[in-house]
């Protein structure tokens, strides 16, 4: 065992450490962390406007919730909380991206957020247009139409307009968008900030002022190199914002990707992996979870709050963060939940037991830390195959029981430390299959731990009657 | 005392909270087994201590993608 940790600390360590180390990579994962108040607070907006408006409509014929006082006005006021929230999720994220790429390299935070967001924001359009064609059209109303200001034919309208910021460009889709404008932007301003190529001001000025001061030139050439790139880009690609292009020839096909088998299983098995070996799995690989399949999952709650299970069905990712808490992850990484259980069952050993009855309370909340150092199943050999498969079973059940429509996609944002089967049933939007799915991967994750439960009775001389 | 579970970096673990010396809390490594690692402390406070531990870990650059354990020992 010493021999492996040594290897482990010379050859893996040091690669993970660059990793999860990496400011960037950090500053990304803090950018992702810092938007949870408004995701969650959104998400809870979601869950609810699902239990009084979505649901009872599937077992009360004629319900409409946004006719009965009180619950209508509860709906109103969800729908507020959703607009400020996951509905510009995008915006609130590219926020926290500049701030935490700035904090990361010890400039002025705030700055660095506004020239990311600026920076963003500028690529976006601002106008739309759509039409009517096959129209029979009268000559007074044709006429009327175009003195409105839109246009029309005895056969068509054209509708256009200037000064609106799209949703659909705020919020999902935007974070590849800021990931990329954001990040470059916040360098160049932080680069000429650490070159002192700013604007200084006589020490009475006071600090607030003088700080601001001090980002003016930064911002203003990191937002103006963005601009440029814009404009070229436009002359490029003459007929989409780089948004639209960004979406469709790289964030699109990422997301694609993430919904394959064996992207859901890689990632699986890295997270275990990384976890026997000491090392903090999803933080190391939080660009991967929150980038991508966060990015998924904030699409799939926006898309349940616009239509439902239906539109997140037609429209949605099959596959995204939580998907992993509530299938695979139940009791903590590893599925550890079941292991507690097996070792309350079948094992002899007093050591297990104690640490098994000592788990068994933080792991009804996902929280595995006794068990995982008490057993332990860190660098523990005889634990190693079923904390690797067992997950990946689990994960391949409640992948496929989604894929093939047996049970609704994730589509709420749930807080991890929600008990398992409650977990499945919140984050599907109450679907009540999805805790049998939970189950069925437990009870097959549970039967693979049993056999490593009993052999570790062999492994220990002092075998105590369980009874005793 | 206070016991550390880690599976790696354990003598940079040592190492740092042995030196460790803030607002008059100190550490001083007495023993290892497997995972676990055992420290007297000056602290009054386990739990306290045992979280000034972690974040000390945590703090460095090779123990911010550590999965580790800080508790007070029994």
């Amino acid at each position: 065992m010493n021999f492996l940790t040594a290897w482990l600390e010379r050859y893996f360590l040091p690669i993970a450490t660059k990793i999860g180390g990496q400011k960037h990579l950090v500053a990304l994962r803090d950018a992702f962390i810092g938007t949870l108040p408004a995701t969650m607070a959104g998400s809870v907006a979601v869950m609810l406007n699902a239990i009084l408006r979505d649901l009872p409509p599937q077992f009360f014929d004629g319900y409409d919730g946004n006719t009965i006082p009180v619950i209508k006005q509860i709906i109103t006021i969800n729908g507020y909380v959703w607009n400020g929230t996951l509905a510009i999720a995008g915006l609130i994220f590219v926020f926290s991206w500049g701030y935490n790429i700035a904090k990361a390299y010890g400039v002025n935070e705030l700055s660095g957020g506004i020239v990311s967001t600026a920076a963003s924001i500028a690529g976006i359009t601002f106008s739309f247009s759509g039409g009517i064609s096959g129209l029979k059209l009268d000559q007074a109303t044709v006429d009327a139409i175009n003195a409105a200001g839109w246009t029309a034919t005895s056969k068509s309208i054209t509708a256009a307009g200037w000064g609106w910021l799209p949703l659909n460009n705020l919020d999902a889709n935007f974070f590849f968008t800021a990931m990329i404008i954001g990040f470059v932007a916040t360098m160049i301003y932080v680069k000429l900030m650490l070159k002192d190529i700013t604007i200084k001001l006589p020490e009475s000025v006071p600090p607030a002022v003088a700080k601001a001061f001090a980002s003016i030139v930064p911002a203003t050439v990191a937002l103006y190199v963005i601009a440029i790139f814009y404009w070229i880009f436009s002359l490029i690609v003459p007929d989409m914002t780089f948004l639209q292009w960004l979406q469709k020839t790289i964030a699109l096909p990422l997301l694609g990707l993430s919904q394959g088998f064996g992207a859901v299983v890689l990632v699986t098995l890295f997270v275990q992996l990384f976890w026997f070996f000491g090392i903090h799995g999803p933080n190391v690989l939080a660009p991967i979870l929150e980038g991508v399949f966060g990015v998924a999952q904030l699409t799939n709650v926006n898309l349940f709050q616009q239509g439902g299970t239906e539109l997140v069905l037609s429209d949605g990712y099959k596959w995204v963060r939580g998907s992993f808490d509530a299938y695979v992850w139940y009791g903590g990484s590893g599925g550890t939940i079941v292991l507690i259980l097996a070792i309350l069952l079948f094992s002899k050993r007093k050591d297990y037991l104690t640490v098994g009855k000592l788990s068994v309370g933080p792991g009804i909340f996902n929280i595995n830390e006794p068990i995982m150092f008490g057993l332990p199943i860190v660098l523990n050999p005889i634990m190693f195959f079923p904390f690797l498969i067992a997950p990946v079973v689990s994960v391949s059940i409640g992948y496929f029981a989604t894929i093939w429509g047996l049970v609704d996609p994730v589509s709420q944002s749930v807080a991890w430390v929600t008990p398992p089967f409650l977990m499945s049933f919140l984050a599907t939007g109450a679907d009540w299959r999805a805790p049998i799915v939970t189950l069925v991967a437990m009870v097959v994750s549970f039967l693979i731990w049993i056999p490593f439960v009993i052999a570790a009775n062999k492994m220990n001389a002092n075998i105590e009657d369980k009874a005793a | 005392m206070i016991e550390i579970s880690s599976a790696v970096q354990q003598n940079k673990i040592i190492e740092l909270l042995n030196n460790y010396n803030e607002e008059g809390i100190q550490f001083s490594f007495k023993e290892k087994k497997g995972i676990n690692l055992y420290f007297e402390t000056t602290a009054n406070d386990l739990e306290q201590a045992a979280k000034l531990a972690k974040n000390a870990i945590k703090s460095q650059p090779w123990g911010s993608v550590l999965y580790l354990r800080s508790a007070p020992a029994e």
